[in-house]
């Protein structure tokens, strides 16, 4: 069996920080990823990011996606791909299946940073061909540059619901609306008024009552919603659709830390079930660190300094770096992520964050009470 | 070129040269381009429908993009349940609508894939 310092499952960008900051430790460091391609989402990522300019915005996703690559190249770190981890054993034996074989791989310390899957919304005719998520269409438009319609109604008005519209606006596709079921836009203003500008409505207060079409989307009609989400008969307003882009949020893709036996809690700032782990990004099962997304929902920008903690603290329990220089060196990145959860934007994911760090807190005097015992 | 093709990108540029494969599906040939996964290449050809379930009949062709959900199985050189939306195009590939859980190549009377 193949051993290693440290695997990481997943090549987006947690994924990839933590492994290049694991790997400049002196770890021999393992990242699988069960994609053609690395990256994760960092490739349809067209648009400049938010934040300081130390958070590289203003950078656009894929050249970030690029040098990460570059980054985790130079420190010579390995990068498996069509490699789908479905087993994990004893928290850090994982059994990895990779072309119609499976093989196995030890490792001192595991990353999980395995993101997010979109989630959906039920209406009628939601199964229709024409309704994905917003993710699905940026894929197909900026990734393989194939438009997913001609004529996009968007739902959902968080950034990724902005983002994506303006994206389908730039890949030449008519985006008829934008609806969001809140009173108000949930994205930035600055993403919503690129749309308003371009003529894009945006219905606030209003969902999907249903989509129609024979075979796939030719209509949909949205409605009203009253106080308690319930459709305001009499309200309904049809337009012409080929396609649903749904932008209603993302749930961590956590089935390793399940199967390993993590600690979970279930934090709806977070979108979900988050396995518990410490300000080292460290899970309840020894070892077991987690990173990006599926520690919890966010943007690839706090992504990116969790997976660099991560990996730090990974490198620095394998005994690869010293505890002060960790603390030392993971500062900034603390420091970081404190900033890009910092104003009203960051307020739920701040909160949500200390609950369950509240939890975590709680495991590791559990643990330490019963060690001592 | 098929209309949904984005030629033009104010921010990724004009679509970059790639080589074409030819790939056949219901049996028709089409032009895909090299490397891209099958579902790019159907949706570009204007196919809507990629499957039936199999208890309702009901029609579907992507949702996740990623290869998470499953919805835009078919039938691929004979074997069913393939995810197009993570699987390259390859020359001479064969691709075929799936009904309900689909069957393998061989049971249908083909060669063994």
């Amino acid at each position: 069996m193949k051993r290693v310092d440290v695997v990481v499952v997943g090549a987006g960008p947690a994924g990839l920080s933590a492994a290049a900051e694991a790997a400049a430790a002196g770890a021999d460091v393992l990242v699988l990823d069960e994609n053609a391609e690395p990256g994760g989402q960092l490739f349809k990522q067209i648009h400049k990011f938010f934040g300081s300019r130390e958070h590289r915005a203003g950078e656009r996703g894929i050249d970030i996606g690029r040098e990460l690559l570059e980054e985790v190249e130079k420190l010579g770190v390995e990068v498996v791909l069509d490699a789908s981890v479905w087993g994990i054993y004893e928290g850090r034996t994982l059994a990895v299946a990779q072309g119609g074989h499976t093989w196995k791989v030890a490792a001192e310390r595991v990353v999980l940073a395995t993101g997010a899957t979109e989630s959906g919304l039920a209406f009628r005719g939601w199964t229709l061909p024409g309704v994905m998520g917003a993710g699905c269409a940026q894929t197909m438009m900026n990734v393989h540059r194939v438009l997913p319609g001609q004529r996009v109604l968007m739902v959902g008005s968080g950034n990724v619901g902005l983002i994506v519209a303006y994206q389908l606006l730039q890949a030449g596709a008519e985006v008829v609306g934008v609806v969001e079921a809140l009173p108000r836009v949930g994205g930035y203003p600055v993403h919503a008024a690129k749309i308003a500008r371009a003529g894009v409505p945006i219905f606030t207060g209003y969902s999907v009552k249903q989509a129609d079409g024979d075979g796939c989307v030719a209509q949909v009609t949205i409605w009203q919603v009253d106080e308690q989400w319930q459709g305001v008969p009499g309200s309904e307003i049809n337009l012409a659709a080929d396609t649903v882009a749904l932008a209603v949020g993302l749930s961590p893709m956590a089935e390793l830390a399940w199967l390993a036996g993590c600690r979970f809690l279930y934090v709806p700032q977070l979108g979900g079930h988050v396995p518990v782990h410490s300000d080292h990004m460290e899970t309840t099962v020894p070892g077991l660190f987690v990173a990006g997304d599926v520690s919890g929902v966010e943007e690839a920008s706090s992504a990116m300094e969790e997976g660099r903690l991560a990996g730090l603290w990974a490198a620095a329990d394998g005994g690869r770096l010293d505890g002060a220089e960790a603390a030392r060196l993971g500062a900034r990145h603390q420091a970081a992520l404190d900033h890009l959860r910092g104003g009203p934007f960051g307020e739920s994911t701040r909160h949500g964050k200390q609950a369950m760090m509240a939890q975590s807190d709680r495991a590791r005097s559990q643990l330490l009470t019963r060690a001592s015992a | 070129m098929s209309q949904l093709r984005v030629v033009d990108h104010p921010i990724l540029g004009p679509l970059p040269d790639r080589r074409l494969v030819t790939i056949t599906y219901a049996g028709q040939p089409l032009q895909a381009r090299e490397g891209e996964p099958i579902a790019a290449a159907l949706l570009a050809a204007g196919v809507q429908v990629f499957r039936k379930t199999s208890r309702r009949g009901e029609p579907r062709q992507l949702f996740c993009g990623i290869g998470r959900c499953t919805d835009c199985v078919m039938i691929v050189d004979g074997q069913p349940n393939v995810r197009t939306c993570v699987t390259p195009v390859r020359d001479g590939m064969r691709v075929e609508f799936q009904d309900g859980r689909g069957a393998w190549g061989h049971e249908r009377g083909g060669a063994r894939p």
